[in-house]
């Protein structure tokens, strides 16, 4: 079953377009990380899914419910925290909590002294009193209490130190392990959510470029070596390269390229068939290294189409 | 029910102390301009001048501060949970707009009018309590609850206070002049029937405010904020929009011959047009007007027609209408009272017809032309001329004679013995504008008097049953009058007397015949 199932979902600023024909799923249970450059389009598009915004055109369908159509039951089911979210800031960490508490039936005040406590959180200080990653963990906390459904998170990560970044993703990590929950989480850095995410989608202006789990994703990413023996450099150049080999080079007698449909003997077939002393080698390839590779490819293809 | 209420008390809550502040203002304020009212009356008239001039001021800041303070906390209120943006923190909480606007109203009504209710109510406890009291308090409640629900739109629909502060204003200064724009721009005011304007006003109200209400509804409904400005945008037009289409000028189906209560002719003496003072008001002319009007009542010039004739043939002509002291003037004369034992002139305001090259000339002329008078009467006034000490207005307006200001224009320090709040709970001191009543005289061999069609909930009768909300007709001339609240009283000196309570003043026709005036102004002797 998919907690979250999108068609066509778009929305523009005036002219600009920041989301466009989306169509994603994300089944129960799974972590998605939305990956994306700043400007791509993952706010806009949480926000599209949260009924912050209204879609240009598309729709969204969260816990079976039309987006625009979300109400006091669905958002009983759902956390959201966002680096920009207001926050009562006049009150307390314990104020907060007790006010969020009655708008939950699922509230689990054992859990809440358990947050409380592993997030290490003053509860007597006023949240404009607390400094930026604890008010993300206060955020975080009066968001998970309740045992979501469905867990949405944008840009949690931003501007927090590296140890209040672990700190606070090893909450998430360990309150997932409690049940059965769906993880959204957006971010520029996918070192970030490397460690959450079991499935990535990624957005390139404002179109989703990737979608798929993080294992199939590094199954099929390999940086090639090639070493050609016989033929000369300009032999070498000249040849043609399939679409799916990113990032080519070639030094020497040594090609380098992205293999972004990796599998094995298809792959040195396809070397042997344009050099057939090929030598070939392949290196799996990082989440971070892949999200780069298309990082990369995307803004190449931007500046092409400008 | 139990989450709204949770709401309610979390803002209760957040507004705590500003709020307290805010009551103690409320509470000061009103009692110390009750106190210095009460204290005021015993003083010497002519010792006074100064001393009420200052209260009068004083009293009027500090309405104003519990103004801003209130429309400043009703923002805060709002926004401590707006509704535009996408970053709210409600907005992905299990909380409906309903339910928020539900216990936003709630919380307004509570801290923003039934408390400085409460209060006022208890400060004036003192003081008796009747019917008059009751409508007072009524009256309060809901200019007092107008104000805050407008806060409260105005707070939905913007994101910052200083915004809302901001919108509030302009809509006010677009509303007003959507709805009063003929009668602010036109001029002279005079002749802008007093009676038709309120009646215009509050029936142009009713676009902004409905649409106020719509674009607070939709907005906690939908957050489509541009939409729910285009609601509160397309009120404001409704209203200039019904402004335009209602008629300019009424007069009353028939106009009688100005006659003193002994029958005999009034007496209209034009005094000195004198140097241009106000920017906007070219000329002023006085006019004195004799005859004894009856009890409690006096004659006032409204409006009037005609030219002005030099003894070289030269003419020009002349429309004036009510001056900028008129008010003030006719609040003394109905109460029976003068300034330093001198005669009171009507100020009338003054233009010559837009033709070009005509100019005022100094020397002697002689005006000709149509007077409007007017005879104006104290709505609840006792019989006999009032004197210092209390006056009564209608319903809500209750007021007291306090003194006189002794500075360049003349007025009355009143005390409005209100029961109930205003704004935010207070009454205030300052010139009053006086209430009237108006009648309607219709001949009856020249015209009838019936109902046309009921324009709202109500009944509608002729022969001393009450036609409220109702449109009438006249003939002889044929004229509709829309109106609310019509009475037609019965019959006197063979007349159809129809006592139109929107209106406020009984009108008197006269046409004047070579009145003899001096002009002085610097214009003319240039």
């Amino acid at each position: 079953m998919n907690i979250i199932e999108t068609q066509g979902l778009t929305r523009r600023f005036g002219k600009m377009e920041a989301v466009h024909g989306l169509t994603l799923a994300v089944p129960q249970g799974s972590v998605l990380a939305l990956l994306g450059a700043n400007g791509a389009g993952k706010t806009t598009t949480l926000k599209l899914l949260m009924n912050l915004l209204a879609p240009t055109a598309g729709s969204a369908r969260v816990l079976g419910v039309d987006s625009r159509k979300l109400g006091e039951k669905e958002f009983a089911q759902i956390g959201y925290v966002s680096e920009g979210q207001e926050q009562p800031r006049w009150m307390t960490v314990r104020q907060l909590l007790d006010y969020c508490r009655p708008f939950y039936p699922t509230w689990d005040r054992a859990l809440e002294a358990t947050l409380l406590r592993r997030f290490e959180l003053p509860a007597d200080r006023k949240l404009q009193d607390l400094s930026r990653g604890m008010l993300m963990k206060a955020a975080l906390l009066s968001s998970l209490a309740y045992r979501p459904k469905l867990l949405v998170l944008d840009e949690p990560f931003s501007g927090l130190d590296a140890l209040v970044r672990d700190e606070f993703i090893q909450g998430v990590l360990e309150v997932s392990a409690l049940g059965e929950w769906t993880v959204v989480v957006s971010s520029h850095d996918i070192e970030e959510v490397e460690r959450l995410a079991d499935r990535v989608a990624m957005l390139e202006g404002g179109r989703l470029a990737l979608d798929e789990t993080t294992e199939a994703l590094q199954a099929r990413f390999r940086r090639v070596e090639v070493s050609v023996d016989g033929e000369t450099a300009a032999e070498i150049g000249g040849k043609t390269w399939p679409v799916a080999w990113l990032e080519r080079e070639t030094a020497g007698r040594m090609v380098r390229f992205v293999e972004t449909r990796f599998e094995r003997e298809k792959t040195e077939a396809a070397c042997r068939g344009r050099w057939p002393a090929a030598r070939v080698t392949a290196q799996a390839m990082t989440l971070r290294e892949i999200f780069m590779v298309l990082a990369r490819q995307g803004r190449k293809a931007r500046e092409v189409a400008a | 029910m139990s989450l709204t209420w949770h709401i309610v008390r979390k803002d209760l809550r957040r507004l705590a102390w500003p709020w307290a502040g805010w009551m103690a203002l409320v509470a000061v304020s009103a009692g110390w301009i009750r106190l210095v009212g009460w204290d005021g009356a015993n003083r010497e008239i002519t010792a006074a001048g100064r001393w009420i001039e200052t209260v009068g001021w004083v009293a009027q800041i500090a309405v104003f501060a519990v103004f801003a303070l209130q429309t400043a906390l009703v923002g805060a209120l709002v926004l401590e949970d707006r509704t535009t943006g996408s970053d709210g923190w409600w907005m992905t909480r299990p909380v409906t707009g309903g339910r928020l606007l539900v216990a936003k109203l709630f919380t307004a009504a509570l801290l923003f009018v039934m408390a400085p209710l409460a209060l006022t109510l208890g400060l004036s406890a003192v003081g008796d309590v009747g019917a008059a009291t009751a409508r007072s308090v009524a009256l309060g409640v809901f200019w007092t609850s107008a104000w805050v629900l407008l806060g409260v739109v105005m707070g939905a629909l913007t994101a910052q206070l200083g915004q809302m502060i901001f919108a509030t204003a302009v809509w006010t200064a677009l509303m007003g002049t959507a709805v009063l724009g003929t009668a602010v721009f036109r001029w002279p005011p005079g002749a802008m029937d007093p009676a038709q304007l309120q009646a215009r006003v509050e029936f142009a109200s009713v676009g902004p405010w409905a649409a106020l209400v719509a674009a607070l509804g939709w907005q906690y409904r939908t957050r489509r904020t541009r939409a729910a400005w285009a609601m509160v945008a397309a009120g404001i037009a409704v209203a200039s929009v019904f402004n335009g289409a209602w008629p300019e000028r009424w007069l009353p189906a028939a106009v009688k011959p100005a006659l003193t209560s002994a029958e005999q002719a009034v007496t209209v003496e034009l005094k000195t047009l004198v140097t241009p003072a106000q920017r906007n008001v070219p000329h002023a002319l006085f006019l004195e007007i004799g005859g004894d009007a009856g009890p409690g009542a006096v004659f006032a010039p409204m409006e009037g027609k005609g030219e002005l004739r030099w003894a070289d043939g030269v003419r020009v002509p002349v429309s004036f209408g009510r001056g900028g002291l008129w008010g003030d003037q006719a609040a003394m004369r109905v109460a029976g009272a003068r300034p330093g034992g001198g005669p009171v002139r009507w100020d009338m305001a003054m233009r010559l017809r837009d033709v070009p090259g005509e100019r005022l000339r100094a020397g002697t002329a002689t005006f000709s032309g149509t007077l409007v008078l007017a005879r104006l009467r104290a709505t609840v006034a006792a019989a006999g001329p009032l004197r210092d000490g209390w006056t009564a207005g209608e319903g809500a307006w209750a007021m007291r004679v306090v003194g006189w200001a002794s500075s360049r224009e003349p007025a009355l320090l009143v005390e409005e013995k209100t029961a109930g709040p205003m704004i935010g709970g207070v009454g205030f001191a300052g010139r009053f504008s006086l209430a009237f009543e108006t009648y309607l005289l219709v001949q009856p061999d020249r015209a009838i008097v019936k109902a046309l069609h009921i324009r709202g909930l109500g009944a509608a009768a002729v022969n001393g049953v009450t036609l409220r909300l109702l449109a009438l007709e006249t003939t002889a001339p044929m004229r509709v009058i829309d109106g609310r609240r019509v009475e037609v009283e019965g019959w006197r000196d063979g007349a159809t007397l129809v006592r139109v309570r929107f209106a406020d003043a009984e009108y008197f026709e006269r046409t004047v015949t070579d009145l003899p005036l001096t002009l002085t102004t610097e214009e003319a002797a240039r």
